[in-house]
């Protein structure tokens, strides 16, 4: 028997997310910065509290004050990575009587090497962070994840990505979706994903070539498609999720933002988020029937803010280092 | 009787955060701490003010957020309806507060809607201040020496990546340029060199020392020309405009940064939009400047007594030379060519003075300014 599905919902206005948002700008000014971290808890709680799903909002409860700390702590390690690095440098020119070129070389491709094997950590571990920090009906969501599985998945994405030109692109889509989706919980309870790259192909196909064809104009169908078969293919204790998002939906809304934002000289932004959370949540269903009695909390105690801090920093890096490129 | 206004007792419902399944009974709230009792008859659940971790108001709903019980529960929930309950628990919490700085954040975030706009509007003008020090005024607390360590830094990347031009008869009038252009008070000392390159173009560095490409050189019609150009950097340079230019783009990115990043990751056309913005602003200022750089260098060419007869006369080259599609001159950081040569004709129509050559009876210019291979 098809049972009912109950709609997510999102109460929350624009006006009241512009406040927020004039009162964010102003701290962050004249905190030169520093309010910002309890500014984005603060946008972050109102997106949470205004989304409802089977009639009860969701919470946040990351701090200001961690994200903070975690975001210094990441700034504390950069500087010694930095540190390291030329220290290094210096130790291959002076020392080990490298060539200049040679040693900047042989450090470039150390830096970039720890870098780039950070960035499975550094995901992981926001998203643990996100997910401890989330919650619905006081129980918290779990992440659990490692960030091996991560780098595995992405590695043989990329490998066979390449050798078979593209054609591994879906499967590869799935194994990072069902990364995400099968390793978070809500309490005790896993999510689980039914996706497989076989039912992707198609989709996969017909939308790359259509999106080439149609000048790119196709590519907001092929995200809705990507968006609905995520959706429809993740299911908590049996009870499966639907998404009706379509093309034309992610088309409209993301032209009339963009108007509405350019129009406003910036002033409509809030209005621009609400709408596109709007257009997600008021597509999005869950299957009704789910077990309540058979939750029990399963709180990550040790998920960490650094992760986050180390995210937050390197996006600042990235913000300001784009400006001089 | 009177009404004991201190106390209340409301119909809620308490998720102990071990399970998503809520328990319906009776919030009582005094002053020292509030209880729960189920209706089913359970032992009640006593809290205290300082347990709260926050009290969010969605849409009728009260949820008063509270500290776990055990290292499996994160955090308690209790839901309930009805303002005067709200009111008090708010109060009662306020009250437990002693770090006057969270009391005040604690008292302001909860504040009526009209108090906060009013905050709002006081501070808007204070945050306006802020911003206009930080972009056009921070650059004065950044010490001269830090101008000359970056110079330094930028010198090492120049000389190694740009040919340097010597030749004996051209130094010595680049030398004479130099004496006569260079401001007596200046904390700077300044230098000229010549590059190996066929563009037309020049460039300083903020300590002072002041590159001139050879194309620049060729494309001249007399020294003064390349006087004119000289004398538009040693302003650029007195002026420091070059690290209130670092200033200004590294403070406006990390602006719009913050701006942007305030939790509205979900957007990513804002993140463009913003680059843009912060482009085309970085744009006009550095147009500012280059204005600037014209009208002062155009002074220190009469105190030096020098025409700029010259430099108009180069930039109606370069406006010949040059086939900038209108597009690219939108985003170009130099002020139109057309503006800064009509700039120059109003300047010099008002020349007044006997200019001194640069050139001694028996030199050439041509002769001079020809590059060797």
């Amino acid at each position: 028997m098809e049972n009912n599905f109950k709609k997510f919902n999102f109460k929350g206005k624009g006006g009241e997310l512009f406040l927020i948002y004039l009162g964010n700008i102003i701290l962050t000014i004249l905190t030169l910065g520093i309010y910002s971290f309890w500014g984005k808890v603060r946008i972050t709680k109102f997106i949470y509290n205004n989304t409802e799903c089977y009639d009860e909002p969701l919470n946040y409860h990351a701090t200001g004050k961690e994200k903070f700390l975690g975001f210094l702590k990441a700034l504390a390690i950069f500087a010694v990575f930095g540190g390291l690095m030329v220290g290094l440098y210096m130790g291959l020119e002076k020392l080990a009587g490298l060539d200049p070129m040679k040693a900047q070389a042989v450090v470039t491709v150390i830096a970039y090497g720890i870098i780039l094997a950070a960035i499975p950590f550094i995901i992981v571990g926001s998203q643990r962070f996100r997910l401890s920090r989330s919650s619905w009906k006081a129980i918290r969501f779990k992440f659990v994840g490692t960030p091996g599985t991560l780098a595995l998945i992405f590695l043989k994405g990329w490998i066979l990505s390449i050798l078979t030109l593209g054609i591994y692109s879906p499967w590869f889509y799935c194994e990072v979706r069902s990364f995400f989706v099968n390793n978070s919980q809500y309490g005790n309870q896993p999510f689980v994903f039914t996706g497989t790259g076989k039912m992707l192909a198609k989709t996969f196909l017909v939308g790359i070539l259509l999106t080439l064809v149609t000048l790119g104009i196709y590519a907001f169908w092929f995200a809705a498609s990507l968006e609905r078969f995520t959706w429809n293919n993740t299911v908590f204790q049996g009870k499966r999720f639907e998404c009706t998002l379509r093309g034309g939906d992610l088309f409209g809304t993301t032209i009339a933002s963009a108007l509405l934002i350019m129009f406003t000289l910036g002033i409509g932004f809030p209005w621009a988020i609400i709408m596109n959370i709007r257009m997600y949540l008021d597509n999005l269903s869950l299957e009704e029937g789910i077990d309540f009695a058979a939750i029990k909390s399963d709180y990550d105690r040790a998920a960490s803010a650094l992760s986050d801090g180390l995210s937050e920093a390197s996006d600042a890096m990235d913000a300001v280092g784009g400006m001089f490129t | 009787m009177k009404h004991d206004t201190s106390s209340a007792t409301i119909d809620a419902e308490y998720y102990d955060g071990l399970s998503p399944v809520p328990v319906k009974g009776t919030l009582k709230i005094s002053r020292e701490l509030f209880f729960f009792e189920p209706a089913s008859g359970s032992p009640a659940v006593t809290m205290s003010y300082g347990e709260i971790e926050d009290i969010e108001k969605i849409l009728s709903k009260t949820r008063v957020i509270i500290k776990g019980s055990d290292n499996n529960c994160a955090t308690r929930m209790i839901s309930f309806t009805g303002k005067h309950c709200k009111k008090l628990i708010m109060k009662y919490k306020g009250d437990t507060l002693t770090n006057p700085f969270v009391k005040t954040a604690f008292r302001f975030k909860h504040a009526p809607l009209i108090l906060r706009s009013m905050f709002f509007l006081l501070a808007l003008p204070a945050a306006a201040v802020v911003v206009y020090g930080i972009l056009f005024e921070s650059y004065r607390l950044v010490p001269v020496s830090f101008d000359k360590k970056l110079s330094k830094l930028i010198e090492g990347k120049i000389t190694s990546e740009c040919k340097p031009y010597n030749d004996k008869k051209l130094n010595s009038v680049i030398e004479r340029i130099r004496k006569r252009l260079s401001p007596k008070q200046s904390i700077y000392a300044y230098s000229i060199k010549v590059i190996k390159d066929d563009r037309i173009n020049a460039f300083t560095l903020p300590d002072g020392k002041i590159f001139v490409f050879s194309g620049l050189i060729n494309k001249s019609t007399s020294p003064e020309e390349l006087a004119g150009v000289i004398a538009h950097e040693i302003s650029h340079v007195e002026n420091r405009h070059g690290i209130r230019q670092l200033i200004r783009l590294l403070s406006l990115s990390v602006f719009l940064h913050l701006m942007i990043g305030a939790g509205f990751e979900e957007l990513e056309s804002a993140e463009l939009i913003s680059e843009i913005t912060g482009l085309l602003i970085f744009m006009k200022y550095s147009r500012e400047f280059e204005e600037q750089a014209d009208v002062q260098g155009a002074a220190l060419m009469m105190k030096s007594r020098m025409s700029c007869r010259g430099l108009m006369q180069l930039f109606n080259t370069m406006k010949r030379e040059a086939n900038v599609p209108a597009v690219a001159a939108f985003f170009d950081s130099h002020p139109d060519i057309d503006n800064r040569i009509k700039f120059l004709k109003d300047h010099v129509s008002r020349e007044k003075f006997k200019p001194q050559p640069l050139l001694f009876k028996n030199e050439h210019w041509t002769r001079i300014k020809k590059i060797k291979k």
